[in-house]
Formats: C-alpha cells, structure tokens, sequence
C-alpha cells in the first residue's frame, strides 16, 4: 500500500486499514447466517417437543438438552466473531453444580441459569432475524459492487442487449450522458453504483459486523453479576491466600521457637537448678562451671530469638519505615545494589505491604546471594497514584536465574502472603538468567469484606 | 577470654556516674545492680527519653546508657535521643543498648567522629568486664561497636578485603569494634608488636593512613569498610 512520496492523510490511511477486516467480517456475515439457519431448526424442534411434553416430564430434560445445545452454538457464534477483529467477548461465569449433587438436579441445571436462556433466546429468536438481514446486506453489497465495477465486461455477454426503460429515461434526464446510447448510459450507471457500493463497503459490512458483535455482547457476553461474582471469587481466594500464608508462618514460628530458644530455656533452668545445688554444697567451682554453661544457653537463646523476631518484622523496618528497610538490605548485601525508592513510600504503604514487599526483596537478594552468582542487582520501589493506587517493586540481578516457586518455601510462601493482600508477584528467571522479579500491591485503604476493591 | 572475675569497678579510684534509659522495669533493676557491682553511681534511670538535654544537664553523669526502643513510639527514639545528646552535651558519653543491631544506627552514632559513643546489644551486658571495658572505653572518647556490627560490616564489605590474611582480618574486626594495640594482643594471645605489625599491613593494604589514636583508627576503618 505505501508509496513513495508524503504519506497519506490520516482519514486515508484509516479508510485503507478498514479494508483489512472486511474479508473476515464478511465470512462471519456469510457462514453465520448459515450456522443460524440450522441452529433455529434444531432447537426449536428439541425445545418446543420438550415444551409439549413438559407435562410427561420426559420434556423437561428435553428443554434443557436444547439449553446445553444453545451454550454450545452461542460459544461457537463467539468464536466465529473473532473473525471480525473485534474485541472478544468473555464468555459468561456458566453456574456450577457441586460434584456431590444428584443426577437430576445436574441434569436440569441449565433450566434454572439465566445465561442459558438468554443464549436460547439469542439462537431461537434474535439472531435468525438479524442474521438474515445482515446476511441479505452483505450479498447486497458485495454483489452491486462486483457486480456493477465489472458490468461493463461481461454485459456484451448477454443473450440478448436488453435495454432497460430506466436507462432511456437516465439518458434523457442526465445532461452528461446527452451523447450516450441508452445502452452506454446504463454500462456508466452500474459503474457509478459499483463504485459506491465499493467504496462504501468496509463501512457497511464494518457497520453490520459491530452490530452483530453488541447484540452477542448483551446476550452472549458477561452480566454486571458476574463480575460481581468474579470479584467476591477473587475476594474469597484473596482471603484464603491471607488465611493460609498466615496459618502455615504461625505453624513454622511455632516449630522454630520449640526447636530453638524453648529446648534453651529449659536447659537453662535445669543449669541453673545445678548451680543451685551445686552452691548449696559449697562446690564453687562446679557452680561457676555450671553457671557459664547457664549464660551460654541464655545468650543462644537471645540470639535465636533475635533471628527469629527479625524474621517476623524486621526492627528497621518497623522503626523506619520502608525506605529505610530496603536501603539497609541493599547495604547489607554482598552484592552491589544500586536502589530507586519513593520517598512516598512510607506514607502511602500500610505496614503489611511493607513486610511482605520488605521480604520479597530480601528474599531475592538472598538467592541472589547464594545461588545465582550475580555481582549486581537493582531494586526500585514506586508508589503509582492512579485509581486505584498501587505499589510496584521491581527486583532483578544479572545472575544465573532458575529461581523457583517450591512448596512452603521463600517465594511460594511470599506470593501467598501478597495474594492475601490482592497483590501478585510475578518471577522471571530462564535457566542463565537474568532473574526479575515483579511485584505489584493495590494500596486501598481500610477494604471492609462487603466492599470489594475494584478490580484491575 | 573474658574473666567475670575481674576487679569490679576499683570502687576507690573514682565513682563513674550513670543516668539510664531503659522503659523495661525487669532490665532497669538488672541494670542498677549491675552498676552497683561494678562500682558506678547512678544519677538517674528513666523510663523514656523525653527532655533528656535538660535531665542530663542536671544530672550531669560521665555516661548515658540508652535503650533504642522508647515510650511513646517504640520505634528508635533512643538513638534519636543520643545524636541530640551528643550534639548537645557532647562531652557526656553515650552508650547505646539495644535488642538488636542495625549498620544503619551505628553509622548514625558515629557520624559525627567524635568518639564518645558505644553501641552494643543488650547480651554483652552480661559479661561483667566486657561491660566496664565498654564503659571505660567511651568515657576516655573511644568508640565501642559490637562485635554483630562489625561483621556484618565485613560481611558487606567485598573485593577490598580479600588482600587480607584470615589473621589480619581478626585484627581488623577488633580495630573496628574499638580496641586499642594492646587490648587487641591480650585477645588474640600475642605479642603487641606482633599486633603493631599486622595493623600497618591492614592500614598499608587498604590505603588508610594509620592517625595514631584508638577512635581515628575506628572512624577510619569504618569509612572504609562503608563505602561502595
């Protein structure tokens, strides 16, 4: 289509890209009308026989055999639309019945789903008409076009010249065709109707296409409730996340403080039970050997605990906020960390974010650390305003990668603990590298369970 | 190494005076006494760093031992209550206790190189001698960093050091956690010329020059052990 020279006016090369959909519009237009044609006959024989024998009851499975069917065709008329290059269409939230329900409950099911109707409705009623129709404009158009560039062709073909009246009256009422035969002014006026009806024809058919595709939005697409049911879905899922990252660091901090400071204390109690007795008889020496043995065990005991509370809400980080959390960790690593943290951080993330994120980045900078063999990493923080705000943290380093989601294990856990608060963290790390890690937290404020955040 | 048995406090020789911040009842009392062993006077303990210029002024001790985690916020209001003390009154020397370390705080305390100032988790209490070494140390204006700081310190600190013997970099942890030529000999059971030489090695390697006195040997190392 280019051409040496300026480039097109921006109405042209708009009117020339609508060209690259017309072939697959029209295929719609064409081979959906067919599939309509058939779809019609076939449900309303099995819906209607169910209809009248609905008091036999066998009608009722029936009817809801001809809903099933209705699913099917609406999902391959959504598929078919994506030949238009249209926006797809999401099909709807289908009701699930639970595994455990009754034979018949499950096969009646569709008859109480109101998206089952409304696609029955769609393939019985709505789309034979306006298939029909669109059907007919289509042939319309693309056979005046054809048809009319190209009469000029094949029109000495014909058996016999056959003049009509209207091209007698069009060479007497048209100045311009004065000189013309009648048959010459019929020849120009196909040509001027091929002409229109072509360069007419992205928009018509264009037209048709989008009218079917809003038709199929309303009836086939998704409903305002089950967007409503997708977020309270992905509410629940978020809790459960909350529930069980929190469930499963309840349970290993309990394992931890039983292996650990626990198993100290009480052989420091004991220790200092034999200091006691130790004293009482006069053994100094023996005292004082127990009591160092005491001291030792208390101060394993603090460093453990020490280990531990830092593991649960790092001191700097609860001091100073996040900021100052992730540039200690960047400090403190190894490797060279070079940071880009808002300093908007702090007022604008709520202090479980900042764990979770303060731990996602410690996390990489660890196995970065240990495993990957990185010299370098980079780690940027960023408070983003739009609605609903949001904080991304990006983390990479340039090591060897194969950084992995295990079971109950650093990343794994971490991402649980931020689906729980709506958040997602995406790694990328390909077998030699880089590894990239890619966080990003909804900041909403105060979300009470009955008011979803909105979904984005 | 470190003898529990060791003169407490030489009592007679001078009363060193101490006023404590610390919010927890069970380590203010444990505290006290520990004072009381080793000989010092305490002036005054309080509960939390508010006005703490003035209650120093009045109370005018040799050293402030500070808790980090202080009523109202419990968030780092003793460090902030030291760097005003040291700002303030600098000729007061401050010790900071904590829970637990932070390079971030230790480079705090230290940035204004003057001395004067310790850091230390609350564990080395404990140990009796190491607590009034600590004491005798930032009263004379030495710098006292615990030995957790100091390695992580080294820990992040990386080509730089690799041009170092495993026994020069003992010597450095200790040049770094304050110790003088001498206390560094008795630690490590050597000679102090020995010692003497292994610092000139450490100073030469990384290209510091070696200004004589204990606290500028510290201020050094940890300059240099902070950058990059």
């Amino acid at each position: 289509m280019s051409i040496d020279g300026p480039a097109p006016a921006p109405w042209l090369s708009r009117y020339l890209a609508s060209w690259t959909r017309v072939p697959g519009t029209s295929a719609y237009l064409l081979v959906s009308f067919v599939v309509s044609m058939v779809a019609i006959s076939v449900l309303s024989s099995v819906f209607f026989a169910g209809l009248g024998m609905v008091i036999l009851l066998i009608g009722l499975p029936l009817m809801s055999g001809s809903l099933l069917l209705a699913k099917g065709l609406g999902v391959a008329e959504l598929g078919m639309l994506g030949w238009t290059g249209l926006p797809r269409i999401e099909a709807p939230v289908w009701p699930r019945t639970a595994a455990d329900a009754h034979w018949t409950s499950r096969l009646l099911a569709p008859l109480r789903s109101g998206h089952h109707w409304s696609y029955l409705l769609h393939q019985m009623l709505i789309n034979p008409i306006v298939s029909t129709v669109t059907f007919a404009l289509t042939v319309t158009w693309w056979a005046t076009a054809l048809g009319g560039l190209t009469y000029w062709i094949w029109d000495v073909f014909l058996p016999e010249p056959n003049v009509d009246p209207w091209a007698e009256w069009l060479r007497n009422h048209v100045p311009l065709l004065g000189g013309f035969t009648a048959s010459m002014a019929e020849t120009v006026a196909y040509l001027v109707a091929g002409v229109v009806f072509g360069v007419t024809l992205p928009g018509v058919i264009g037209g048709l296409g989008r009218l079917r595709h809003a038709i199929a939005a309303a009836m086939l697409g998704r409903w305002p409730s089950d967007e409503l049911a997708a977020r309270a879905e992905a509410e629940a899922q978020a809790r459960q996340s909350a529930v069980h990252a929190e469930d499963s660091a309840m349970r290993r901090l309990e394992r931890d403080l039983h292996d650990g400071p626990q198993q100290r204390l009480v052989r420091l109690q004991m220790d200092l039970a034999a200091t006691e007795r130790r004293a009482a008889a006069g053994d100094t020496d023996q005292a004082a050997a127990y009591a160092r043995e005491a001291q030792q065990q208390a101060k394993a005991a603090l460093d453990e605990l020490r280990a531990l509370s830092r593991g649960v809400a790092p001191p700097l980080l609860a001091d100073r906020g996040l900021v100052a959390a992730l540039s200690a960790l960047a400090e403190e690593s190894p490797l060279r960390v070079g940071t880009d943290l808002d300093p908007a951080l702090d007022a604008a993330v709520p202090p479980e974010v900042g764990r979770a994120v303060y731990f996602v980045v410690a996390e990489l900078l660890t196995n970065a650390a240990k495993h990957s063999g990185a010299s370098e990493a980079t780690v940027s923080a960023r408070v983003h305003g739009d609605d609903p705000a949001r904080l991304r943290v990006t983390a990479s380093d340039n090591g060897c990668g194969g950084a992995q989601f295990r079971d109950g294990h650093g990343l794994s856990g971490l991402r649980e603990r931020l689906n729980g608060l709506r958040g997602t963290l995406a790694v990328e790390s390909p077998p030699g590298g880089p590894t990239r890690i890619d966080v990003v937290v909804p900041l909403v404020a105060g979300v009470q369970p009955g008011q979803p955040p909105s979904l984005s | 190494m470190t003898s529990d048995h060791a003169q407490p406090g030489n009592a007679g020789a001078e009363a060193i005076r101490i006023l404590l911040v610390e919010d927890s009842v069970l380590l203010r009392e444990g505290l006290a006494r520990l004072f009381d062993e080793a000989g010092y006077t305490t002036v005054g303990a309080f509960a939390d760093a508010v006005d703490i210029v003035e209650r120093v002024r009045s109370a005018s001790p040799d050293v402030v031992v500070m808790d980090v985690r202080l009523p109202p916020g419990f968030h780092d209001e003793g460090i902030r209550a030291a760097l005003e003390l040291r700002r303030a009154v600098p000729e007061v020397a401050v010790l900071v206790l904590s829970q637990y370390v932070e390079t971030v705080y230790a480079r705090e305390l230290l940035a204004d190189a003057r001395g004067g100032v310790g850091y230390l988790l609350k564990d080395r209490v404990t140990s009796l001698a190491e607590f009034t070494d600590a004491v005798r140390r930032v009263r004379a204006g030495g710098t006292v960093l615990d030995p957790l700081v100091v390695k992580r310190l080294m820990a992040t600190a990386r080509d730089p050091l690799a041009g170092l013997t495993p026994r020069e970099l003992e010597v450095l942890e200790l040049i770094a956690e304050g110790h003088s030529n001498t206390g560094i000999a008795e630690r490590l059971v050597i000679g102090t010329g020995a010692v003497e030489k292994h610092v000139s090695a450490i100073f030469a390697k990384l290209g510091l020059a070696d200004s004589g006195s204990g606290n500028r040997r510290v201020l050094a190392v940890l300059a240099y052990l902070q950058r990059g």
